[in-house]
């Protein structure tokens, strides 16, 4: 039977035990309007449930007596006798019904008519329906079995923990027979019995372990419904997909993600999805669909909210931050596009232009993001403007049991949670090199500057007296991304440990995130990586330059280097290169005041350079920023490589934001962000203006508009004010010309006269007209 | 009158009383870690079954040297905001039911003992300090 069935029967069940006294008090009493209210919400709540479960039976008549209630409740009904007795008879059935559901799985056939009208009508009940003592017989006629079938019974979570932490007691006792028995040798033959009392107590500790677990449907069960009734709030129209509910998480974290997710559902409803007629005018389907997923990878379990709508508009998410004074105009220009889309967890913050009944109250993702954090998980942003929004929610599986690094400091071990660990690498590795200058300790790895924290300083206990080489790095991050290396005497095994919260004593020393108890029975420490970091102020000395840096330069750190014409070499980040283009010379040409290439028919904009007289082709870096490309035409390419970690600002400015050193020489790094400005705020300023006069429809606005401004036209339609330099005028229309334009006629039919104009479904003959007119200018 | 059942123990030479509602046991301290960078008064951690409790050191709390013993020490376990201490005294004597009800504290109590007594109470001709669980385990601003 599936899962949902079954807790709707055993919710049923449960609350029909709770309010039998109620029905009862409420039949003797009928104005009592608590008692009525009890029951109302009962019905209310079986009739809701129902609409999942195809139970139509009892939906009809849990709709019945709902009917009935509500007129009681606003006094349109008086609550005769026989209404009651209507009522009664109706939950009678509900139950008997749901008994039999519990047996046979299934809703068994029949008519409900008779309680139905008896509700509906005020007289007295046409078959008037068993009463209850009548049905209790019926019951001790057919001792059938009472329905239990479903085999699931609730229990309070704190005696679930209870029997967890019994297993645990279990589980360490067996450790110290264990060594008791291997100290005394195989005295007895008590081994072979030992082994069975140890095999049941793995076997009886897995199965605690499972009972804490849950499937993830019952979080995705709700969500179907909740996005019918926004949708339908919204007048948005959208399909649900549910995938991976059987993925098993526990349930504790199960109650922890509610919230965030159903906070991302509403948002992608709310924010997300458009209204049919903007997602047709857009060319989507009227539908929009939001793509609910799991699955489990590792420890962890991912689960995705995908939908189709908007996606997150970057730009007016930055106006919104600068708005609300998130960040400053000044540092907002100077931001990666993904450092942009960050600014979405900032608190406080809502992209939504208005706040709606369903979200946008100013709770935002930054509390989705805090919510998920807190329970060791990462929020994921995968935006794809205009065409949707993917959120990704990394959670570990359980709160309790982690795989955690035991490491050796001093002479104490500790555990280091594995989530946290990069990579652990020997001291004396040659791919390693230690620095130590004016009491400031770096690691290089391979090429790559890393504080290096030695973990018995963090902690103020004495160094052991072996030298660097013994020691092991461990390289790690700090929540801010930094990542450090950690130098630790020795590290031992992975283990998965039972994590207990540690005493507020412990916590306040920031170094701690937690206690364990691992086998040997002696109380070991969780460190906390972004604690140590902190105290060993990692983030402020070394990577500092780096975090402020505009574009993350330690997520996407593979740069392409290339040559200029003076043969100077610049890099620039490979992740916003696109590819590389072979361009003949032919192919570019200077339109609307920059220049311009033609690739696959399409206009790419150009960062402007001289190119020597005498190439025939060059090669052009396809760059997209911002969702938005330009191309910039070098000489050659040189080398990929990877970019180092310390920098120097350029003080020039212009493209060239920062100079760094690869293999000895100072290199400029290309920064996209304003490469873009330049190529795109330089068209701003000098773009020839081009009215569309005489026509204003879906053609002009849909298409010819957009390929004008790809081009590098500033596009006035019929109505706008200002002047124009050229103007294309459709039919006779062209007196309504601005005065001194080039007019360029468009005609409406593809047969050509030999007047000039052009036929205006023409782009090709339209830009080319346009290019005429600015070469003759 | 109810008597009320109290565990004595010594402190640095001072016999106090603990009131048996706030205590789950006295147990046999072994297999310590210490806690690195943690307050003075906590001597570590250690287990009892499956629970990870805080050991402290009750002398140090109050403002005396510590002892310097954890290992094989008998520690009174208390339960205090849901977390499990181990307190580490000099000495437990014994449990005791007293009629008398508690007094106030009349005067004025050294430093160390100020924070932590929170009564009195009259036992077999001496009179002894009732001492709070969860005021030893965070004292309030010790001398800094």
């Amino acid at each position: 039977m599936d899962e949902i069935l079954q807790l709707f029967l055993s919710e049923t069940t449960e609350t029909m035990e709770e309010i039998g006294g109620e029905i009862v008090a409420w039949e003797a009493d009928p104005a009592d309007r608590t008692r009525l209210d009890t029951i109302f919400r009962f019905v209310h709540t079986v009739k809701g449930s129902c609409g999942f479960l195809d139970l139509p039976r009892i939906a009809a008549l849990s709709h019945a007596a709902e009917d009935a209630l509500d007129a009681v409740r606003r006094g349109e009904r008086e609550a005769s006798p026989q209404l009651v007795s209507a009522v009664l008879a109706i939950i009678d059935r509900i139950v008997e019904l749901t008994e039999t559901i519990a047996t046979t799985g299934v809703e068994p056939s029949g008519g409900d008519r008779d309680l139905i009208e008896a509700v509906h009508g005020d007289g007295a009940p046409a078959a008037r329906a068993p009463t209850r003592a009548g049905e209790t017989a019926e019951h001790e006629d057919a001792p059938a079995p009472k329905g239990q079938s479903w085999r699931t019974i609730r229990v309070p979570l704190d005696l679930l923990d209870d029997i967890m932490n019994g297993v645990s007691d279990m589980v360490l006792a067996r450790n110290e027979v264990a060594r008791k028995l291997r100290s005394a040798g195989n005295a007895s033959g008590v081994t072979g019995a030992f082994d069975r009392l140890s095999n049941s107590i793995a076997e009886m500790r897995a199965t605690a372990g499972k009972m804490r677990m849950q499937r993830l449907n019952k979080l995705f069960a709700p969500l179907p419904r909740l996005v019918r009734d926004l949708g339908q709030e919204l007048g948005k129209r959208v399909d649900v997909v549910v995938d991976g509910g059987e993925v098993e998480l526990d349930r504790e974290m199960i109650e922890s993600i509610r919230d965030p997710l159903t906070h991302i559902v509403r948002n992608a409803i709310d924010h997300g999805i458009e209204t049919p007629d903007k997602r047709r005018a857009a060319g989507k389907p009227e539908n929009g669909t939001l793509h609910i997923s799991a699955r489990q990878s590792g420890n962890q379990i991912v689960i995705d909210v995908s939908d189709d709508g908007t996606g997150i508009s970057i730009d007016r998410l930055v106006a919104k931050a600068v708005a609300d004074k998130v960040i400053s105009a000044a540092a907002a220009r100077d931001l990666s596009a993904e450092r942009k889309l960050d600014l979405i967890f900032s608190p406080g913050l809502t992209t939504s232009s208005e706040v709606t009944s369903i979200s946008g109250r100013g709770v935002g993702m930054d509390v989705v993001r805090s919510n998920i954090e807190r329970i060791g998980g990462v929020v994921d942003l995968h935006n794809r403007q205009g065409a949707g929004l993917t959120i990704t929610l990394r959670v570990p599986l359980t709160l309790t049991i982690i795989s955690g690094l035991t490491v050796l400091a001093g002479d104490q071990t500790f555990a280091i949670p594995r989530l946290s660990v990069d990579e652990i690498v020997l001291q004396s590795s040659d791919s390693v090199r230690i620095d130590h200058n004016g009491g400031l300790d770096l690691a290089i790895l391979r090429g790559e500057r890393l504080s290096l924290v030695y973990l018995e300083d963090s902690l103020g206990m004495p160094r052991a007296a072996t030298g660097d080489e013994d020691r092991t790095l461990i390289v790690t991050r700090e929540t801010g991304g930094n990542r450090y290396a950690l130098s630790v005497a020795d590290v031992y095994d992975h283990e998965e440990l039972v994590i207990k919260p540690a005493t507020p004593l412990i916590m306040a020393t920031g170094l701690y995130a937690g206690t364990t108890l691992p086998d040997s029975g002696k109380p070991m420490l969780l460190l906390d990586t972004t604690g140590i970091a902190a105290k060993a102020a990692v983030g402020r000395s070394i990577a500092a330059p780096i975090k402020d840096d505009p574009v993350d330069y330690q997520r996407a750190r593979q740069a392409l280097s290339f040559r200029e014409f003076d043969g100077s070499v610049r890099t620039i980040l490979l992740s916003f290169v696109q590819r590389i283009e072979d361009v003949a010379i032919a192919a570019m040409s200077r339109a609307g005041g920059r220049l311009l290439a033609v690739i696959d028919d399409r206009m790419l904009p150009l960062y402007d350079c001289a190119i020597p007289a005498d190439r025939t082709h060059v090669k052009v870096l396809r760059i997209r920023v911002n969702d938005r490309e330009l191309g910039y035409v070098i000489d050659d390419v040189v080398d990929l490589v990877d970019l180092p970690y310390s920098f120097e600002p350029a003080r020039k400015g212009g493209i060239v934001s920062l100079v760094g050193m690869i293999d000895g020489q100072p290199i400029e790094i290309v920064e996209p962000d304003h490469l873009a400005a330049a190529v795109f705020e330089a068209a701003v300023d000098n773009r020839p203006t081009c009215r569309i006069a005489g026509v204003d429809n879906h053609w002009t606005h849909q298409f010819l508009r957009p390929i004008l401004e790809s081009a590098g036209y500033r596009v006035l339609g019929v109505g706008d004010p200002g002047a124009a330099a050229i103007v294309l005028a459709a039919g006779d229309d062209v007196a309504a010309a601005d005065g001194k334009a080039s007019i360029v006629c468009l005609r409406d039919s593809p047969a050509g006269d030999d007047d000039g104009s052009v036929y205006w479904h023409d782009p090709d003959g339209i830009l080319a007209a346009l290019k005429r007119i600015e070469d003759a200018a | 009158m109810i008597d009320t059942l109290y565990l004595i123990a010594n402190i640095a030479g001072t016999r106090v009383a603990f009131r048996s509602c706030a205590i789950e046991s006295v147990v046999i301290v072994r297999n310590v870690s210490p806690v690195p960078c943690a307050p003075t008064h906590m001597a570590g951690l250690f287990a009892l079954r499956s629970r990870v409790m805080s050991l402290i050191d009750t002398r140090v709390a109050i403002g005396f040297e510590s002892a310097g013993r954890a290992e094989g020490e008998k520690a009174i376990v208390v339960d205090v905001d849901g977390h499990f201490y181990g307190l580490l005294v000099d000495g437990i004597e014994d449990a005791c039911f007293v009629s008398e009800a508690e007094m106030p504290i009349q005067g004025r109590l050294a430093d160390g003992w100020h924070d932590v007594a929170t009564a009195m109470i009259e036992h077999d001709g001496a009179t002894l300090l009732v001492i709070d669980a969860a005021q030893l385990v965070t004292p309030r601003q010790k001398a800094a």
